[in-house]
């Protein structure tokens, strides 16, 4: 999703909302009932950043970055929750 | 609520998914029933009211448009201990999330990506009793009649207010607040400016000494974390615009501190309650200072414009 983010903006956008959107959502709520507020902020704050760059027209040059933050920050919460992220996500 | 270890391996296959390359959105048909989850809060025994619930193919995508079936049966009062015997059936019609609207939607329910549709079914439905219910939702997809099920709860009373309650004459935080961070006013605005300042102008309080019209919703932009989450705050942004001559328009930012799990008074007063705090919801406050209607997790333009077109223009 960040090599399209870059490549192929309004993809990277299908690509979140299809397959990372819902679960990205379970895991701040889950990290919320564990008790790491911090960890869940700074995930809905990434994933509300990639959420603006798709509404934007045309996407903002930073997409990118921002998808890797979104990945650096669910990452992180996955840790929190003792939960192996995939190789893509810790490479 | 402990994490869910089922819901996590849900999650980490949705992350794996989301670093592949491809670009493709399309998922592989599902052929079992449906996910259902209740999006309603706050429900209570009494007359008709709102109910609303999301509907998820197998493979995840959205169940959206056309109209699905509802049937609901009490299971008791305590915990569930009776078996399901399910009463009337109610016919739900599919609400958008703002901004996920096709321009020519289909007219049957259909399991398409949540990238081109995301919503919930609604339905006026009255409960008899308090307790633990569940709710089967019915639609016919792809010629097949798929079942999905979910567990719902209702209280002998609303803890959130609704309509027919006197509003209460809350100061919540505006651009005149002295000393207040600009995310607790928004939580868009940590690094930039506090976004829709039309709805950052008055206090709750101020509107009802005024007797205007409010329509008022309580949301956090930043740190919603239902599923349905969209742009709400903007979609009441623009009925601002357009009706500004008609009601007094508010939001009210949820988190005065969100890594410090601090909720905005304004926000507690009306939506934490009974423990829980639910967001995001909209209310409709008469001249008169009662309540008048109020939309709770997912609210559309559709729902509220004609009660807005309904109130007189202001005299200036």
């Amino acid at each position: 999703m960040r090599r399209q983010a870059g490549a192929h903006p309004a993809a990277a956008g299908v690509t979140f909302y299809d397959r990372s959107h819902a679960g990205l959502h379970t895991l701040a709520s889950d990290l919320e009932a564990k008790g790491d507020q911090a960890a869940a902020g700074r995930l809905l704050e990434a994933m509300q950043g990639v959420e603006a760059d798709i509404a934007a027209s045309p996407p903002p040059a930073s997409m990118p970055a921002d998808v890797g933050r979104l990945i650096v920050a669910a990452r992180t919460g996955l840790d929190a929750l003792s939960i192996r992220p995939p190789a893509c996500m810790t490479s | 609520m402990k994490p869910r270890l089922a819901v996590c391996l849900v999650l980490l296959a949705a992350l794996l998914a989301a670093c592949s390359s491809g670009s493709g959105s399309s998922a592989s048909g599902g052929t079992g029933d449906l996910v259902a989850e209740t999006a309603s809060y706050d429900l209570a025994v009494g007359p008709p009211s709102r109910f609303i619930e999301g509907l998820l193919a197998p493979d995840q995508r959205s169940i959206a448009y056309g109209t699905v079936e509802l049937r609901f049966c009490f299971v008791g009062a305590k915990k569930a201990t009776q078996p399901c015997r399910l009463g009337r059936t109610y016919r739900a019609t599919f609400l958008p999330i703002p901004g996920t609207s096709l321009a020519n939607p289909p007219s049957v329910p259909t399991a398409l990506p949540p990238s081109q549709a995301r919503g919930v079914y609604a339905a006026d439905v009255a409960f008899d009793k308090a307790g633990f219910w569940e709710v089967e939702a019915s639609a016919r997809i792809d010629g097949k009649r798929r079942v999905g099920k979910s567990a719902l709860q209702v209280f002998e009373h609303h803890f959130v207010p609704a309509p027919g309650e006197q509003a209460q004459p809350t100061d919540n935080l505006t651009f005149a607040s002295p000393g207040v961070p600009p995310a607790a006013i928004d939580s868009r605005a940590a690094n930039g400016p506090i976004p829709d300042s039309e709805l950052h102008q008055t206090t709750i309080a101020a509107a009802l000494a005024a007797h205007r019209p409010v329509l008022v919703v309580f949301s956090t932009p930043v740190y919603c974390v239902s599923r349905f989450c969209g742009p709400i705050t903007d979609m009441v942004q623009g009925l601002a615009h357009d009706y500004a001559n008609r009601a007094a328009f508010i939001h009210v930012e949820i988190w005065r501190d969100f890594d410090q799990h601090q909720v905005n008074k304004g926000a507690a007063d009306w939506v934490f309650k009974n423990d829980d705090l639910t967001e995001p919801w909209v209310f409709l406050i008469a001249a008169d200072g009662r309540i008048t209607a109020r939309w709770d997790n997912v609210a559309t333009r559709a729902e509220i414009e004609p009660l807005l077109q309904q109130l007189p223009v202001l005299p200036k």
